[in-house]
Formats: structure tokens, sequence, C-alpha cells
């Protein structure tokens, strides 16, 4: 007997089923059970479709057809998801490091004290520790410490004197290991690896780099370029000074490995600034700046004087050139700071820059300029920097280190990776109706259309700048509507009075002025709105970053309540003349503003974990600054399903600005997801976060989670929270002779904690420009039984969901983009309503 | 819930939607549907083993 019928006798004798004259029928209980167990089946909507679309399917050929179809597709997927999305990395891969072996040894002991404990900020455990730190200096040692949660411990180049030790009793802390003699390398990974980068980092320091902040990253201000950049409509000569970021991997007790990858940073300096703007008496100066940083920390002060003609005293060049490797480019020009703290001082204009935000809020934004280096020239930098300062011995107090002179491959470090593989994409579905229509190629959705069917929008109207025309526009939405209504559904405008002209000097005002008169333009108007079909506004913004992009989004959301659309000036005339990547691109974009929370325009076909119990969250948070300061944070919430079926997205207030994970951040994204998954029976929820955790944050977490289990609703779901953020770690691929970007899907798995991916281009085409860089996934905390694998096969699949960019792709899941891009606009402007569409 | 069951419930929902009017073809559409979803779960369930025998 056949299984089916197997299950029809036993629907019989439940109850359930009845069969009469050939047919088989649902009985009343039957019904009733069905009813009450239907949230629970996992793929109802795709047998429903299938179901219907067979029972539609009147002559029999086609039936047959089709049903044969469905056997072809179960066949195909069922082989390519077994193991073949998983294939073995062939090519010889180079990493951005260099495999290094030292000698040396250290003394070592740790210290604490209960004061020491209590306190929650590492900033307040480090005045508690100064004066060991001081007395160990002024005493000859050479000294670095490592603030741990609940300990501090040093490492010195020789035995601590019997004076030092008592120095530290009297002040109340306690030994809590005795000094002891030590070989550097046997210390243990996470030891080694924060104290050699220590060493490298004084080492460097004394070779004239200039270390940025807590950062292991090393400027050296000899080299510089100085480069006109686009700020606003205006060019101004940016100064930038060339680096690298490093970063220390134990391999085992004999070797380690140095991550090295270049980088600069850049700035606006004063007397740069002066030169564009032809700005000549110091009154309209400080008129017009505010708050002034110094190079090269960057610390914030006030002009109190200044005076463009006064010489630069020879002392002070010398400083400048003594201390940080710096050559002034410049005679004169020279101002007083004063400091919240401290005295004030003078220093050369060209040693003191702005803000990013102050010019963002003054000048404009900066024009993305593409200096990220190919494969070629990153590898050639990383070797030059390399040569230049670790060949071909680094000598230190505490160690010799010696170094191999070639790059190292993936093969050389196995020993820190656990394994290796290249993950193919995913498959995806672009129809309810016809499983026919997948691929693993997101650019399908040009060829099918949504997932969600058919749309109909309507364009009431363009805001555009008054140079161009009602003929312009009425072109512009002609070559929209071709393309729209070929691929999405249909798409209508507004037979007449579509243009709302602004007129361009207005980009010229402030910020608070722009809105205002934003506002009293578009706030009047009624804009006509049809049942039937998505109403969606076009604003064309200048091809420059501009703040109204900002005012725009806020204003007709918080008043006209429909989703708007930019586009640029320069690509609103290339749809024009009908360039069709750009209109299908566009035509896509609206398509994705008209869909509802259970619209998606395309789907996994598999979910991203196991049986589609999972539901993914992504957090991400805002602080308006004003004035230098927080006016206040908000937490951004964006929640989708295992199949990315739909999307949940919330922006809420938070009582306390602060950039760590928060209690009330929490509680606010736990009770935001009972509420949108009450009728959802999962029973996993991973949360996704940028930036790893802080060792306070962790806890903050897991106390946090402990609470809510003991809640009904949480009691039996697993948490998963999975930080995600860009690292040092490059790889090279090399093909006959050339240095190339490895593929997209590409995995290395750290640890059961940790993995590398690099999810960087299109599987298909690639990367146009740069070097791919590797996503560090962290696992931060772990209630379900996912191993890392699947937990970086889950990431990588869900990536595939960045459904306004089918041709470029995204480093990061739905849900995280959703929350980035609203935390993005509520940093920027007061959002006082929820948006009506999906900030994708 | 058992597998039994569930396989039992998708059976109940396929026969509610087609409800008897497929004649001939209802066992063949039902077999092909239950068998993908079964194998559906069995993927995502157990990782890539796929139950040999036929429906």
């Amino acid at each position: 007997m056949s299984l089916v019928l197997k299950f029809v006798k036993k629907g019989i004798e439940e109850g359930f089923l009845m069969a009469e004259n050939g047919e088989i029928t649902l009985t009343p209980s039957g019904r009733v059970h069905l009813n009450y167990i239907l949230p629970t089946l996992k793929f109802a909507d795709e047998i429903k479709y299938q179901a219907m679309r067979i029972r539609d399917l009147i002559e029999d050929d086609k039936r047959k057809e089709y049903i044969k179809s469905l056997e072809n597709e179960l066949a195909d997927t069922l082989e390519y998801s077994q193991k073949r999305r998983e294939i073995a990395i062939s090519e010889r891969i180079l990493v951005n490091g260099y495999i290094g072996a030292l000698e040396g040894s250290v003394w070592i002991f740790s210290i604490s004290s209960s004061e020491y404990v209590t306190k929650q900020d590492f900033s307040a455990k480090y005045v508690l520790i100064k004066k060991f730190v001081e007395k160990l200096v002024n005493s000859g040692y050479n000294c670095i410490y490592n603030l741990h949660y609940d300990r501090v411990t040093f490492f010195l180049d020789r035995k601590p004197e019997n004076d030092i030790i008592s120095f530290i009793k009297e002040n109340n802390f306690n030994l809590v290991d005795e000094a002891k003699r030590i070989n550097i390398s046997d210390l243990e990974v996470s030891e080694f690896e924060y104290l050699l980068t220590k060493i490298l980092s004084d080492y460097f320091i004394s070779k004239k780099l200039i270390k940025i902040r807590d950062q292991p990253k090393f400027i050296d201000f000899s080299r510089r370029q100085v480069k006109k950049v686009t700020i606003g409509q205006l060019n101004f000569p940016l100064t930038i000074f060339y680096g690298f970021n490093i970063k220390v991997n134990k391999i085992n007790n004999s070797k380690f490995i140095l991550w090295i990858d270049p980088t600069y940073v850049q700035f606006l300096t004063m007397d740069k600034w002066i030169e564009s703007l032809g700005v000549e008496t110091p009154e309209e100066i400080l008129h017009l700046i505010g708050d002034i940083c110094v190079l090269p920390t960057k610390r914030k002060g006030k002009i109190s004087k200044i005076d463009l003609k006064e010489r630069i005293p020879d002392e002070i060049r010398n400083y400048w050139k003594n201390k940080y490797n710096l050559d002034l480019t410049t005679k004169t020009g020279m101002a007083e700071i004063s400091f919240k703290q401290g005295k004030p001082f003078s220093y050369p204009l060209e040693t003191l820059c702005f803000e990013k935000k102050w010019i963002e809020h003054n000048i404009g934004f900066m024009m993305k300029e593409a200096p990220t280096l190919s494969p070629q020239e990153r590898y050639e930098k990383i070797r030059e920097w390399f040569i230049a300062y670790c060949m071909p011995y680094v000598e230190t107090p505490f160690c010799k280190i010696e170094f191999k002179e070639d790059m190292a491959s993936l093969d050389e470090i196995k020993e820190i990776f656990k394994s290796s593989c290249r993950l193919l994409p995913p498959r995806l579905v672009f129809s309810q109706k016809d499983i026919r229509q997948q691929s693993t190629d997101t650019r399908a959705i040009f060829k099918y259309g949504g997932y969600a069917g058919n749309k109909a929008i309507f364009i009431p109207k363009i805001i555009c700048p008054s140079f161009i025309s009602e003929r312009e526009c009425e072109e512009f939405l002609i070559a929209l509507k071709r393309t729209y209504d070929s691929i999405f559904g249909t798409l209508e405008y507004a037979s007449e009075g579509v243009r709302i002209p602004y007129s361009s000097t207005i980009l010229n005002e402030r910020y608070p002025k722009i809105e205002e008169k934003m506002k009293s333009k578009l706030e009047p108007i009624s804009i006509p709105k049809q049942d039937s079909s998505t109403s969606i506004v076009i604003f064309v913004e200048p091809n420059y970053q501009h703040l109204i992009y900002y005012i725009i989004k806020s204003i007709i959301n918080n008043s006209w309540r429909i989703p708007d659309q930019h586009i640029k000036i320069g690509k609103f005339e290339r749809i024009m003349k009908r360039d069709l990547p750009l209109l299908r691109g566009f035509a896509l974009h609206l398509y994705v503003k008209s869909l509802k929370p259970h619209e998606p325009p395309w789907i996994l076909r598999y979910p991203s974990y196991k049986a589609a119990k999972t539901v993914y969250c992504g957090i991400g948070f805002s602080m308006q600054v004003k004035d230098s300061e927080i006016r206040k944070a908000v937490g951004v919430l964006a929640i989708c399903d295992a199949q990315g079926k739909f999307v949940h997205q919330k922006h809420l207030p938070l009582s306390k600005a602060t950039d760590y994970l928060s209690e009330e951040m929490l509680q606010k994204l736990f009770n935001f997801v009972r509420d949108k998954t009450s009728e959802i029976p999962f029973q996993r929820m991973v949360i996704y976060k940028k930036g790893h955790l802080k060792q306070n944050e962790i806890i903050v977490l897991k106390g946090f989670i402990n609470k809510i289990k003991e809640t009904e609703y949480w009691k039996n779901k697993q948490i998963d929270f999975i930080t995600v953020e860009e690292d040092i770690y490059r790889l090279f691929k090399i093909k006959n002779n050339t240095i190339l970007n490895v593929d997209s899907g590409l995995v290395i798995i750290k640890n059961d904690q940790e993995a590398l991916i690099c999810v960087s281009g299109h599987p298909e085409i690639g990367i146009k420009q740069g070097t791919a860089k590797l996503m560090h996934i962290r696992v931060e905390l772990l209630e379900s039984k996912a191993e890392i694998k699947e937990i970086v096969r889950e990431y990588y699949d869900r990536t595939f969901l960045n459904w306004i960019a089918p041709v470029t792709l995204s480093k990061y899941p739905p849900e995280l983009n959703i929350s980035q891009n609203i935390a993005e606009i509520t940093r920027e402007v007061e959002i006082t309503q929820d948006f009506t569409y999906l900030v994708v | 819930m058992s597998d039994e069951n569930e396989d039992l419930n998708y059976l109940l929902y396929i026969t509610s939607l087609i409800d008897g009017k497929l004649r001939g073809i209802w066992k063949y559409a039902a077999r092909i549907l239950l068998s993908s979803i079964i194998r559906k779960e069995l993927i995502n369930e157990l990782g890539f083993e796929v139950r040999k025998e036929g429906y």
C-alpha cells in the first residue's frame, strides 16, 4: 500500500476524512482539526499555490506536464542542496599577513582590588592603576599592562623589585599572581596577542609612526598627498596621510601571523579651507567656525585668536617634525586654541582640521571617491609597509622578532583555522504561482518579476529642480512606465500638475532654513491617491550627497504618509534617454516601495536554517548630535522570517543616549518581536548586530536573556546573538601569476564561535573595483545547537535577500540593512511616524 | 507533533484545497506534494540525507 493511501486510511479512521464515490473529502471534524493545526504547517503557502495550479489545469496533458516539472524541480533542488553547495577551494590563496617567530621573555604579574572590580568603565579602572604605571616607568621599567574586567596584568622587561610590590600593596591592591618569568611564546593566546600587539605598537611609534587613538592603526605623517575632493558643490584640497592597520594571531608556540592592511586618514585642514573659500579676515573666520580639532589625535578645542600672517616659529616647526614626522608646508598662519581642560596653545593652521559632522552640516557631504585599492595594488602596498618596518627583523626591549619574507598563504596558517570552503549561492524563488521561476542569481527579478506578484503604482508628483521642465518629467515617466509595466505590474501617473519645482539655490541654505522652506512648499499640497494602487512621490536630488535627502524623507513620511523614491539628476536624465539597466533598477526600487510587510520581491527557496523555525532580527542605533550634545538616541529594529517572507521594522526612542547595547534596547527589541510574531510558531531567534560586543555588553546581554527566559513567551525559545564586522583580513587568489579577488562565498571557520566570509560582489559578476573584504562573524550568545558552519551559511544565504540591489548585492542580511538605513535617517532628521514602506 | 501526524496534517490540508475535485489525478498530486514536503523537511531537519524509499 502506498504511503498516501496509508495516510488516507488513517485520516478516515480518525474521522477526519471520508471516501464516497471515489472522492476523498474532509469531514466537519477534519476541518476543525485542520483550522487548529494550519498555523503550524510550514509550507502551507507553497502547497496552496501548487495545488491550485494543478486544480486549475483542466487538460490532462498540461496537468501531467506541470506535475512532471514539479518533480524535476524537486530533483534539481535536492541535487543542488546536497553537499554540492559547499565546494573545496582549489586555487592558491594568499593572506595579507606575514609569519613571524620571536625570542624573548617577560616578567608577568596580576593585581586587583575590590574597588577596581566594582568600576564598570575601563577608563575608571585605568585611573586606579595609573600611579603604578607611572611608578614603573619612572623606575626605568619597560612596562605594558592589560586591563581585564577583574584584574590588571603587568608585563615587565625585568623582575619587579620589592619596592614596587610594596607600593602596590600600600595602595590597597593585592597580588592575584606572584611575579614570574615566562617565555612570550608560551603565553596563552589572548594574552600573547595582546602583548605582541602592544610591543609592536611601541616599536612602530619609536619609528615615528603615529598611532591613531586606541586602534592598532599607524599613520606615517611624512607620506602625504593633497587631493581635490568635492564637498557639497565645491572642491576642497584634502590632506591625506597614509599608513596601515595591524593585527596579531598566534599560530602555535613557535610562530604567529602579523596581519597588515593599508589605510589612510584625511583631513580638511584650516589653511586649505581658508585658501579655498578666500576668507581674509580673522573676524570672518571666527564668525564661521565653531569647534576645531588638532592633528593628529583630533583633540577638540575652540579658536580664541587667529593671525593669518604670523610666521610659524622654528621651534614649533621642529616640534611637529620631531614629534610627528610632519614637515609643515606653510610659512605663516597661527591660531590659539583653548581646550575644555588645560592651558591654551598656539598651533600652525596647517595642523588644525574640521570634524566630519561640522563639514557635513556647514559645507556638504564629501563625494565618495573610489580610493579602494585593487588586489594587485593592495598586495604591493602591504609588501611595501612590511619591508619598510618589519625587515630584516624587529628588535624591541622585550623580544627580537624575525619574519618570513613572503606573504603567508592560507595553507601555511591552517593551524589557526578549522576549515575553509566556498559556498555556492542559495536558490531563490521569484513567483508564488510558478515554482519553476527560480534561480541562484538575484538578477532573475528582471526576468520573472516579483514574488509578491504584479503591483500597481501611481506617481502623483515629481519634486524636481526648477530647470527640469514638465515635458522632461513626462518623458521620464513614459520611459519608466514602459519598463515597469513589462516587469512589475502597472505604473500610472497624474495626467497634469505632476511637477513640483524647487529652486536649486535652496541647497546653499543651512539645514533649518531648507526644512522650513520645503515644509511650507510641500505640506499644503494635497496628494491625489488611488485606492487600487500605491502612490509614490519621486524626488530629483542633486548629484552630490546633500542633507535635503533626509529632509524630504522626513517631510513626505511625516505629512503625506506615502513612500518617496529619490533619484539623482544625472540618473534622471539617463532614464529619460532610456538607459535600460538604470530603468530596470529604478523600476525595482518603486516596486519594493509598493510592497507590504508580507510581500517580498523574492524569497529563499529553503529557509536559511532548518524548517522555517527561526526568525531574524537586526538592531541598529542612532544618536542625534546637535552642538556637540547628544540630543536623543533611537533604537532601530527589523525582523524577517527564515525565507524572507515578511519584514517588520520599527524605530523607538531610547531614554539613555549610549553607544552600548543596553537593557532598555533589548527589552524594546523583545517586546517588538513578541508583538509581531504572536501568530508565528518560531523556536529560535537570531539577532544580528554590526560590531562585536564589548565585555560589558555581553554581561548585559546574558543578564537580560536570563531574566526574559523566566517569562512564558520566551521560556522555550532559543536566542542566538550574532555580531558581524569588517575586519583587517584580506585574501588574494593567485591565478596565472596574477593577483585577483577571491570569490564571493569563500568561508573560513576560525573556531566554534568565529568565522570569516567573503560576501563582496555578485557571485556571477564579481567585484568591479577594490579588494574583497572578509566579514568577521562572531557568535556572542548561542542557545540553539547551530554549528558555526550553519551560522555562516545562514548569514550568507540571507545576504541574497538584499532586494534593492540585485546587481551588487550586500554584505549584510536585510534585517541589518533596514535597521541601519532607518538609523541613518533618524540620525539626521526627526521621524515622527513609522515609515509606510520598507526602508531597504 | 510526530512525523506521521504531521504528514497526515499535510494530507488533510491538500484535501481541503482540492476537495475531491481532481478525481483520478488526486492521488498523484497528493503524492507529489507530500513527498516533496517530506523530502524538504528532511533536507532542513537532518542535513542532506534524503529518504530513499519511494511513496
